[in-house]
Order: structure tokens, then C-alpha cells, then sequence
């Protein structure tokens, strides 16, 4: 519904139709039907949130609660914002208009470092109070979740509660809890004690963080019984577990405007850089016969015309050709297409490219990440030149003329000779397309060369690693670009200065929540997007708060200090990175786990043994 | 039930019999600040969901047929708005009209399906109504305001031509008709504008007019549109 306050100022914001609500399948429920109001707030702008899977799955779980009604909410862009301020408006969910401090749950998803200045707009803009300390007994609870809660010290302080892992069961038990204790009398410190013995839930108030004199950690302490670690909680089974059938269709474009159904959760790579394929293990995959049924009841509820298949490496599904077979059956009868990201340059084989014809792609984007042997060893790419080159080839062949190659700077060890590498290696895309007897005639071929800004992540064998201070980036940044003389490649890069914050807040502690409270006074919004992003404003409000950012970015950790994350498990164990930290720096390869499995400690959580090769024996058997 | 040859209105289109049908439909509420490309989208996939079928385009990347005689502007409601699609089976008006109604989002729903009786070429005018509100101002005042305004002999307004340069023009020898009246805080303005394929012209130019003129900012400007007509005077069938 539209709250009729904002009606008189709607038009004079940019896409008022972020702010309105009312899209098909989008939930209504009866106030007094109602027990728990949850408010899933995304704090990024509607087009970026409204693409989020997550956010799909649990809109639909907790709605399909009989006595929950879960709303969604986004962080007003700053033209809203401002309008909203001058008319006292407060921060609203979309399905009811009611101001945040309604719900009995505010729940924010953590996706990326960057957008962590908006939770405070979010909560500033409905008189949420910040911190945990400060909220009073009917206040709204606090939860967080998604990938960066990995690390969540940065916002421990406002979170009354956090949520580790994949959040499909755990937060059920939670609403069971909540309701139980609403009926006996809602008390919000004995309600958190006992929310700290559901595994998955980390309180962070219950546990006491003291430092050093040189800043690091001296000792965290549970209190109050609370766990000494908490463990992040998975799904056992993909199969099983619940699927949204519908999804909310957006009234305006969004980011990711179509169908979405995942094939497996986790990877098993073990690129050393990439904390997705860490925090997610084990690999987990959903049997193709319900990805075929999900994906076709998505597409008749929605009427999107477009699906797309989502995990960390599509073509590491091992029920792919299957899958397809299935899908194709149905989706060109119904002018649906299928789309696949995410692929490896090493994942096409000749009956799979067969099938990829009929499939849609997102161009043909390959992710080598460095420009050398050795540093693609270093970070455990596992993917060679003559890999790269021999899918150009191909592709070339096919007609393509464009190819996107992402790279990243400043990865642990890396030379210069390593940053000339992107260079040679684009280079050697465009003599391969030269070399193609049936090169596409009158045309020319645009390799466009990416290059990111290594940011080093908890729970990444490069966790204890530096990162290059901005200056060191903005030299390699200049040496790539000398070492590109071809005007087939174009050269993109990404900003230093918004990696820099990134990995501050990724590795950071709990010392962070003032700074963060002193860039949302000072104006720090949508720090994600480059129009709005200050690096000035940020290091004033370090300042102010006596913080040194270089602390968190650019130092390098021993092996035994204690990380701000280290009472948190998520099943891969320390002494895991600890042997990949080694390996890396010996430029040593590990194999991926369905070729034998590197002992990282995941197999726990699914009961001693990995699902990786339970799948493969179920199917074999 | 497929179409055959010979039933009323069916067309062969490139091989597939079709039934060329008018889909007439409201948008308001939420959904006014819906765009007009934001709505071809919303269209195309609740006649997807509602399990409507129609003719798609050919060629390598097939897309539903419809068009829209009149686009509305982001913000603007209508009441009258048409859209033509051609059905590819023999489902009656009416469950087309309830089958969309059931799919269709909060603000938008169908009122009638009917052939296409008229060419969109034959809307010549239509007809808005707009309420109007500013602070300090009794709704009697705007309306006074608003009539000496409107019974200038020129009323010059700025219009963005088709470089997206604004330039002037005395919008008074377009205006056909129009009545205001207050109601409480409220002005209300009903007017008549020449609608169509040849000249387009947005009431939305005449309020900026009189905001400039008069130095107000309404804090309430709705505008709905609530008849398109054809040269006849009657409702664009």
C-alpha cells in the first residue's frame, strides 16, 4: 500500500516506484491474524535488494508461517531520504506502511562491507535505537545474517542477535522461541539467553572482548552459559528443504529481473581468494528433477521468461546435462530462457557446449584472476593459459567477438611481472582471434580486461594477509595500463579506495561500531556507489575516533592472534588455512574436492562424512 | 478452443489465426508511478501468469504483440487506458477479463475486453481531472486563482520540444474545455486537451504554467485521466 504522506512528495523523488509496494505475490497479511511482524531490510536501494535470492527464500518461508508476516524493506536513496526527513516519515515496510518500530524482528541481510553505513540510516530514519545496549524492552530485535556475518564485530554492538549460516531452520526455532516467551511475558535479556542455545545464533552481547595495549585481541569471554563457539547451521539436504514458489515481481526493472532457482550450495575449488568458496561448504546439490520443477513453477507464478540457474560455478553441477535435457523440454514450448553465470573457463566439454547452444548466455565472461602461472597457483585458480586460450578459440569459432577477462591486483605475492601478465595474457586473446582462419569478416575483436582490488577475507587462507595500501594499487594500476599498447583491449579498474574501506570492515572489530556511527552523522550513505562514496569523510571519522584504518587493511596477522572471528565456526578449521596459507605461498596447487578431498573440516557439519562424495556415491549406488 | 477462419474478427497472421482484442484497464494507486516501459514489462508477464495466450512476434527474439494507444505519464492515473493484443484461441471476453484481473498488480485492473472497434488514429482529445492542493491557500482561492488563469486570452507555458529544449507556447488555443470547482482544501480542475497521435498536449505543462505564473508549489497534484475521445465526442471504443 501506498502511505498517503508520501504521495504529496513521491514525484519529485527518482523511480517513485520503489517506495510503494503492491507487486504481485507480494504478502498482506491481517494485523490481528499476526504474531511476529518480521522486517527484512536490505540496505541497499530496491533494484539491488529485490535481486537478492536469499531474501526471496526467506520472504516466502516466514510467510508461509501462518502467525508471521514478513515485510521487505530497502534503504531509501538519498533523494527519499531527505524528503522523507522533511515530512517525518519514518523508515516503512512495503507491505504494510507501519515504521520499523512496529515489527518484533528487524532483520538485516549483510552482503557487502559497504553498505553497512545504511543499516544506520535504516534504523536512524524509524528511531531504532543504534545500539543493543540502548534498545528497551519492546524495542524491535535486531538480527543479522548473510555472508559477512562471518566477521560481524564491526556491527556486534547493534545486533541483538546474529545469525550464522543458512538461515531456512534456524530461523523457525528462533520464531518459536520468540513466541513462547511472548506469551509468558516478553523479558529481552532472558528471551537472548536462551536464543544463545539455538545452534546458529550468536548474541554478541553475551560475550566480553578485551585488547591489548597494541590494539589486538587479549580474550574474548561467553557469559551467561552462552557457547564458547558458535557454529554456523546448514541445510542437509537441498532437495528438501524449502523453495519459494512464487516470487515477488517488481512493478519497476530491477537489477536480476527474472527467474532464479539454485543448483548447489558451496564449491569445490577452493580458490584462495574467494570467501564464498569457504564459508559455504560443503558443497551441497539439489537433485535436477526438483531445480526442473522449481524453475517451472517460478516461471508460471512469476511469468518471467527468463531463468536463471544460481550457484558459485554452474558448470561444476554434476547433473547438468540432465538438467538441461529436462528444462529444454519445457522452456521452448514456453519461449522461456535458460541462463547459466557463472561458468569455468575448464567446465566446457563438447556435449555440454552442444547443449549451452540453446541456452542463453551473459556474454562470454571468463575470471583468470592473475596474469600468471604462478600467481594462479598462488590463489588455486586451477586453470591454465592454454585452458584460457583454447576456450577463446572456441568461442572465437562460434562467432563471438567480445570477451570479457577478470583479473584481480594485489593479491598475496604478486610482482609486477605478475601485473604485466594481464596485459600479455589479453593480449594473447587477441592474436588467438587473428589467428582464427574463420574470424567473423569486417570485424575486430574487443577483449574488455577487469582488474579488482584483492580484498582479504575472513575465513580465506589469506585472512592473516595485507593489503596493498592505496598507493601501491594506484602504482600497479599505472603499471597495467603501460603494459596495454593494444587498442583491441580495453582496460577497466576498480576504485582503490572503495577496497580499502571494504577491507577494513571485512577483518575488522568490534573498536569499528564508533567510526561507523561517526560516518553516518558525517553524511556517509550508499558508500557501494561511486557517487557517493568519500574516503575524506571516512578517515576524518577515523581520526576522530583515535581508529587507524591501516590497522585493519594493511597489517599483516601472525598465525596466533586471536582474529575478531575466531569464535565463530564455520566447520573449516584454522589449521585448514593455515596449511592453504603455506601452500599458497609456495605457489602450490590443491585439488578440488570431488578429486580428493583437502581435509578442511566442513564434513562435520554433515555428519563426518562430506556430501561431496555421499552425492557421488548415491549416484554411483 | 482454437481459432477458425470465418469467426468474427479472426485474422491470419503469418500462419496463426488470431482474434485482435482492446484490453480496457485502470491504473492507479500504486501502480501510477509505474512507467510506461515499466508496464509493457508488468503486461507481458501477467498475461504469462494469467495464462492468457497471444501472439508473439517472430524472428530470433520473440516478444509478446501488444501496444498502447496512449502512454501515460509516471504519476498520472487513468481510468480509460486501452491495450491491444492479439489472442491466439477462443476465449471468451470475460475470462480473459477475469483470468488478467487475477493476476494483475495492486492499482491495475481490467474493465472490459472488447474487439478493436476504432483505429487508435481516431482519439482526438481526452479528458483529466485534477485535484490541486498548496499550503496557505483555501481550496476556494486556488479555484479562483485557477480560473483567472485559465481565461487569460494567452497563456504562455514552457514544453519541451523534440531536442528536449524547453521553448514557449500559448497553450490557450488547445484547451477545448475545462470547469473548476473547490471542494474544502481542494481545487478541482477538469479539462478537456487535445490527445492523439497528431498533438499531445500534458495538463502537466499548464500546472508548471501556473506555478511559475503565481509562485506556488501545490503540495497535491493529482491527475487523472478519465476519458479519451475520439473526434465524435464519444469514449474511444
Amino acid at each position: 500500500m501506498v502511505r498517503s504522506d508520501i504521495e504529496t512528495f513521491l514525484l519529485s523523488v527518482e523511480k517513485p516506484g520503489r517506495y510503494v509496494g503492491g507487486e504481485p505475490n507480494s504478502v498482506v497479511k491481517d494485523k490481528s491474524e499476526v504474531n511476529i511482524r518480521f522486517a527484512f531490510c536490505f540496505p541497499d536501494v530496491y533494484e539491488i535488494g529485490m535481486s537478492h535470492l536469499g531474501m526471496k527464500i526467506l520472504y516466502g518461508l516466514y510467510n508461509s508461517v501462518p502467525d508471521v508476516w514478513c515485510e521487505r524493506v530497502f534503504a531509501p536513496w538519498p533523494d527519499m531520504e531527505a524528503k522523507m526527513r522533511e515530512h517525518s516519515v519514518p523508515l516503512y515496510g512495503l507491505e504494510s506502511g507501519d515504521s520499523l518500530r512496529e515489527f518484533d524482528f528487524v532483520g538485516f541481510t549483510l552482503q557487502y562491507e559497504l553498505s553497512y553505513s545504511n543499516i544506520f540510516t535504516m534504523l536512524d530514519l524509524s528511531g531504532v535505537p543504534f545500539l543493543s545496549a540502548d534498545r528497551a524492552n519492546d524495542d524491535p530485535l535486531v538480527i543479522l545474517g548473510g555472508p559477512c556475518v562471518c566477521n560481524p564485530e564491526p556491527l556486534a554492538d547493534l545486533a541483538d542477535i546474529v545469525s550464522l549460516g543458512e538461515g531456512e531452520e534456524v530461523s523457525i526455532e528462533l520464531f518459536d522461541l520468540y513466541r513462547e516467551h511472548k506469551k509468558q511475558g516478553f523479558d529481552r535479556k532472558k528471551f537472548l539467553r536462551e536464543a544463545a542455545n539455538i545452534p546458529g545464533l550468536y548474541i554478541p552481547s553475551l560475550y566480553e572482548v578485551t585488547y591489548r595495549p597494541d590494539g589486538t585481541i587479549a580474550s574474548v569471554q561467553p557469559r551467561d552459559g552462552a557457547p564458547g563457539t558458535v557454529q554456523k547451521r546448514i541445510i542437509q539436504d537441498m532437495s528438501k528443504v524449502y523453495y519459494p514458489e512464487n516470487f515477488v515481481v517488481p512493478i519497476i526493472e530491477i537489477v536480476h529481473d527474472r527467474a532464479v532457482t539454485e543448483i548447489f550450495r558451496g564449491c569445490i575449488r577452493g580458490c584462495r581468494f574467494c570467501q564464498a568458496g569457504y564459508i559455504y561448504r560443503p558443497n551441497r546439490e539439489k537433485d535436477y528433477s526438483t531445480v526442473d520443477h522449481q524453475s517451472r513453477s517460478l516461471c508460471d507464478t512469476t511469468g518471467y521468461d527468463e531463468v536463471s540457474l544460481s550457484s558459485l560455478s554452474s558448470s561444476d553441477y554434476t547433473e547438468l546435462p540432465e538438467l538441461l535435457d529436462n528444462m529444454l523440454n519445457w522452456t521452448e514450448q514456453s519461449k522461456v530462457s535458460i541462463s547459466l553465470p557463472s561458468l569455468r573457463i575448464d567446465g566446457f566439454s563438447d556435449e555440454l557446449t552442444e547443449k549451452l547452444k540453446k541456452v542463453r548466455r551473459g556474454g562470454l565472461t571468463f575470471a583468470p584472476e592473475a596474469g600468471t602461472q604462478r600467481l594462479r597457483d598462488t590463489i588455486n585458480k586451477n586453470v591454465t593459459e592454454e585452458e584460457v586460450l583454447g576456450t577463446c578459440r572456441t568461442a572465437f569459432n562460434g562467432g563471438w567477438t567480445n570477451v570479457k577477462l577478470y583479473f584481480m591486483l594485489g593479491l598475496p605475492t604478486e610482482t609486477l611481472e605478475d601485473v604485466e601478465g594481464i596485459g600479455e595474457l589479453s593480449q594473447k586473446v587477441v592474436d588467438e582471434f587473428y589467428r582464427n582462419p574463420n574470424k567473423p569478416k569486417g570485424k575486430g575483436v574487443n577483449v574488455t580486461s577487469s582488474a579488482s582490488t584483492f580484498v582479504p577475507k575472513p575465513f580465506t587462507p589469506f585472512q592473516w594477509e595485507p593489503q596493498d595500501d592505496i598507493d601501491t594499487i594506484h602504482m600497479k594500476q599505472q603499471h597495467l595500463r603501460d603494459s596495454v599498447r593494444s587498442r583491441k583491449i580495453t582496460l577497466n579498474w576498480h576504485d582503490a579506495d572503495t577496497s580499502f574501506l571494504e577491507a577494513v570492515f571485512a577483518r575488522g572489530d568490534r573498536k569499528l561500531i564508533n567510526v561507523l556511527i561517526c560516518a553516518f552523522h558525517k553524511g556517509c550513505r550508499f558508500d557501494g556507489w561511486d557517487e557517493y562514496f568519500r574516503l575524506p569523510v571516512w578517515l576524518e571519522a577515523f581520526a576522530e575516533c583515535g581508529l587507524d584504518p591501516a590497522f585493519y587493511a594493511n597489517r599483516r596477522r601472525s598465525y596466533e592472534e586471536i582474529l575478531p572471528w575466531d569464535h565463530l565456526d564455520y566447520g573449516i578449521t584454522k589449521e585448514f588455512l593455515i596449511r592453504e596459507h603455506k601452500k599458497a605461498l609456495a605457489a602450490e596447487t590443491t585439488p578440488h574436492c570431488r578429486r580428493k578431498c583437502a581435509n578442511c573440516g566442513a564434513s562435520k557439519l554433515t555428519g563426518g562424512v562430506c556430501s561431496v562424495f555421499k552425492n557421488r556415491n548415491e549416484k554411483r549406488g | 478452443m482454437s481459432l477458425r477462419i470465418g469467426m468474427k474478427n479472426v485474422v491470419d497472421i503469418q500462419g496463426t489465426l488470431c482474434l485482435p482484442v482492446r484490453v480496457f484497464f485502470v491504473k492507479e494507486g500504486p501502480s501510477k508511478y509505474m512507467s510506461h516501459l515499466d508496464l509493457m514489462r508488468c503486461m507481458t508477464r501477467t498475461i504469462r501468469r494469467a495464462g492468457v495466450p497471444i501472439w508473439y512476434t517472430e524472428g530470433f527474439n520473440p516478444h509478446p504483440f501488444m501496444t498502447f494507444a496512449m502512454p501515460l505519464s509516471l504519476g498520472t492515473s487513468g481510468l480509460c487506458e486501452t491495450m491491444d493484443v492479439r489472442l491466439t484461441v477462443d476465449m471468451p471476453f470475460e475470462e480473459v477479463k477475469s483470468r488478467l484481473n487475477a493476476a494483475l498488480c495492486e492499482g491495475i485492473y481490467v474493465t472490459k475486453v472488447d474487439y478493436q472497434l476504432e483505429k487508435a488514429t481516431a482519439i482526438q482529445s481526452a479528458v483529466y481531472c485534477v485535484t490541486l492542493a498548496a499550503e496557505g491557500c483555501s481550496g476556494g482561492q486556488l479555484a479562483a486563482g485557477m480560473e483567472k488563469y485559465l481565461s487569460q486570452d494567452t497563456i504562455t507555458v514552457q514544453k519541451k520540444n523534440k531536442k528536449k529544449q524547453l521553448v514557449d507556447m500559448d497553450v490557450k488555443p488547445h484547451i477545448m474545455a475545462y470547469s473548476v470547482s473547490a471542494e474544502g482544501e481542494c481545487a478541482v480542475l477538469r479539462i478537456r486537451l487535445p490527445a492523439g497521435t497528431s498533438l499531445n498536449v500534458n495538463p502537466g505543462i499548464i500546472l508548471k504554467g501556473y506555478e511559475a505564473a503565481e509562485s506556488v508549489t501545490f503540495d497535491r497534484c493529482d491527475i487523472v485521466r478519465e476519458r479519451i475521445l475520439t473526434e465524435s465526442g464519444e469514449d474511444f471504443q
